[in-house]
């Protein structure tokens, strides 16, 4: 168990006024069975109107507008998180868990990571987890941790062809391959225990209990990430989407910092 | 299938094109693009109604309201319980790959747990003398306003008739469609929210409204503030909208949760609809019930949600995605008909017969790479029915959509759009095909 301090923020600079925007952020945990969250404040500036509401996956998320002409959007959320608490979190029953076992346009795999699936041999594993946990093994093995090279367009095959990508590559090819194999596994967006950006890894459901596996780093979930959202893939964890009237370029800065809360200084 | 005496309506056929005229200069038209343009072109009427006896009606009836009720309670299932999986009746690929279906809607439950609110039920009389089902529309059906006008102005043209045969009113749709509006409103107005009057159906928009007394408007005349929804008045006040009768698809009806270039749509409707602060008519995600993969499902449906025995059949129809169903489309693929589970509006319809060699064989070759893409039906013998052309009487394809009103208790409309082809040859009746329309009576006794 630890007590994690976390700070997320995200700035959007636009370089002329922008008027009528429309947001909708998704940048806040939620207590679940393996993480409670203590204390929490959230900022958005600016806002005419905001509005707390939860998404199909249970993810919260805020709805508004700023109608009049701004320059910058920001976001913070800060707070305590206690961490650690269970293995995993409850799913429902398997039959309503159809949907995560269905490949979408960001892990839907071609021949490559089709012909990696099928020398991995899951048989001789009997559980889902067991299977997940071979799977995250061999990606760790034959994939590398390198950013600059993709994007947030970029697929699950594309990124296998590079054979190099970020957490939300790693995140996708997982999936690929756990929904190949039947598993029903879904894309997290969170924090993980350091500074820098925000994070992605997944969950996959077993007998009951969906657990977290974080194949970029390649460990179990427990209790140094702070989990934001769940979806089918990055596309449901969208944690800013915006539509506004303008002609601007904008500049998105995003800086997240975790650290156990006994350290502060 | 009742066969009017000609004496009785003679009258009426003579003003037929009196009424037309009318049609015409009220401006009963429907929208089509061809090569990317847009035509309005006018909907031929026909004079000679399709006459429905009462006890006919009354089997109707009875099958519709079943229908209607299976199809509900799938709905909430599956958004919500998902059973029909757990019990194995539906297969979950014909769900998740459905592009109807919306995960979006997960977990949601709308205004007093109704989900298609107007539907509309294609149906037609075969020569066997049973009613099929063709499809079901549970989406944003259209089409009631044609017969609802066409009555008001052939009662005008020709007053006798009316006077001679006792026809059950049909221009009470309004009235039964408001009702089914405010039953499910959250609190404030009521609207239509329409795309705008380049739609196919933008006459109808504007009818319906009108008969209803309540504002139409467009996405622009809207606006989310809070968690609520406002109608921006012409003098700047905004008035609270509880309900929403949209006639814009799922896809295009708010950016900031679907589509995201729509430019019809107004932001965060999706959001308070969500919340439960507004009656979205029919709720979004509906598409997944009137799939053309899952009409083949729809019987099972009745059984399993409502213990009961369809009253009305489904036309004979094969999922080549079942082995045994795909061998009996290749064996007898000549004399079916083939549909795109994904089309509407008679495209994406193709007949086993009229193919050349070639095209089959793509086809085939399509179908196995594809199974879930398609549906194989009998070719239903359906009964002609006849039309006027040039004073000449002639018999022509029609079918039938009856339309199911589903507030407190469901109501099935006393009328219908019978809608028929203009070409002799051709079974495909749909108006953005090219095809003409009648008036459905319903008679009293």
């Amino acid at each position: 168990m630890k007590k994690l301090r976390y700070r997320y923020s995200l700035r959007i600079e636009f370089d002329s006024p922008i008027t009528n925007h429309n947001f909708k952020v998704r940048c806040t945990p939620v207590t679940d069975e393996r993480q409670k969250i203590l204390q929490q404040n959230i900022h958005i500036l600016p806002k005419e109107f905001l509005c707390e509401n939860r998404d199909s996956f249970g993810n919260i998320y805020y709805f508004g507008r700023a109608e009049h002409p701004h320059n910058l959007f920001e976001i913070v959320t800060e707070g305590i998180a206690q961490t650690g608490l269970a293995q995993g979190t409850a799913s429902r029953e398997s039959y309503q868990l159809g949907l995560f076992t269905r490949q979408t346009s960001y892990t839907a795999p071609d021949g490559a990571l089709i012909e990696f699936y099928k020398d991995l041999s899951l048989e001789k594993y009997s559980t889902s987890l067991d299977k997940s946990l071979k799977i995250m093994d061999a990606l760790q093995d034959r994939f590398s941790y390198v950013s600059g090279k993709t994007d947030i367009t970029t697929t699950a095959s594309q990124a296998w062809n590079m054979g190099c990508g970020v957490c939300q590559d790693y995140s996708h090819i997982m999936l690929s391959l756990c929904r190949m194999a039947g598993i029903q596994s879904r894309y997290v967006v969170g924090m993980l225990i350091g500074e820098g950006l925000s994070h992605a890894w997944v969950e996959v459901a077993d007998h009951g209990v969906w657990y977290g596996l974080d194949p970029t780093n390649g460990i179990r979930v427990l209790e140094d990430h702070i989990k934001i959202s769940h979806g089918r893939d990055y596309e449901d964890c969208l944690i800013n989407q915006g539509m506004f009237t303008g002609n601007a370029r904008q500049k998105q800065s995003i800086s997240v910092h975790v650290e156990e809360a006994g350290e502060e200084k | 299938m009742w066969r009017m005496k000609i004496q009785e309506t003679i009258d009426l056929y003579e003003r037929a094109d009196t009424v037309n005229e009318l049609l015409a200069r009220y401006g009963v038209k429907f929208g089509i693009y061809k090569n990317n343009t847009f035509h309005e072109q006018l909907f031929p009427f026909d004079a000679i109604p399709r006459v429905i006896g009462k006890e006919e009606f009354d089997y109707l009836e009875k099958g519709l309201k079943q229908r209607v009720a299976a199809l509900n309670l799938f709905l909430k299932d599956i958004y919500n319980e998902k059973k029909i999986l757990k019990d194995k009746v539906i297969p979950e690929e014909f769900i998740y790959a459905s592009s109807g279906y919306l995960a979006q809607c997960e977990g949601i439950v709308p205004s007093k747990g109704v989900y298609s609110h107007i539907s509309g039920i294609d149906l037609v009389y075969g020569k066997d003398g049973n009613w099929y089902i063709l499809e079901d529309n549970l989406r944003v059906p259209s089409g009631a306003s044609y017969p609802m006008i066409a009555r008001k102005l052939c009662r005008r043209s020709s007053p006798k008739t009316f006077q001679n045969i006792s026809i059950a009113d049909n221009r009470n749709y309004a009235d039964l469609l408001k009702k089914t509006l405010d039953y499910v409103n959250t609190g404030g107005l009521t609207v239509v929210l329409t795309p705008g009057r380049y739609n196919a159906a933008y006459f109808e928009h504007s009818y319906l409204a009108e008969r209803m007394r309540v504002p139409l408007v467009s996405s622009n005349d809207l606006i989310v503030d809070g968690d609520r929804l406002y109608f921006k008045t012409y003098n700047g006040k905004k008035e609270q909208v509880g309900a929403v009768y949209r006639r814009i698809s799922d896809e295009y009806m708010d950016p900031m949760n679907f589509n995201p270039e729509s430019v019809i749509g107004v932001p965060h409707i999706f959001d308070i609809y969500r919340k439960g602060n507004v009656a979205l008519v029919n709720a979004p995600g509906n598409g997944v019930a009137d799939d053309k993969g899952i009409y083949y499902f729809v019987p099972r449906m009745i059984k399993y949600y409502l213990g009961e025995e369809p009253v009305l059949k489904n036309a004979p129809t094969y999922l080549p995605y079942y082995e045994e169903d795909m061998q009996y489309v290749l064996e007898n693929f000549d004399r079916l008909v083939l549909k795109d589970v994904a089309e509407a509006g008679g495209y994406g319809v193709v007949f086993g017969s009229s193919m050349t060699k070639q095209q089959k064989a793509d086809f085939i070759e399509l179908l196995k790479k594809e199974p879930r893409r398609f549906i194989a039906q009998e070719v239903i013998d359906f009964c002609d029915l006849p039309i006027l052309e040039k004073g000449e009487q002639v018999e022509r394809k029609a079918d039938l959509r009856a339309f199911v009103l589903s507030s407190e208790e469901p109501v099935v409309w006393k009328s219908g759009l019978t809608r028929f082809s203009r070409n002799p040859d051709s079974f495909i009746v749909n108006s953005s095909q090219g095809g003409g329309f009648k008036d459905t009576w319903v008679l009293n006794q």
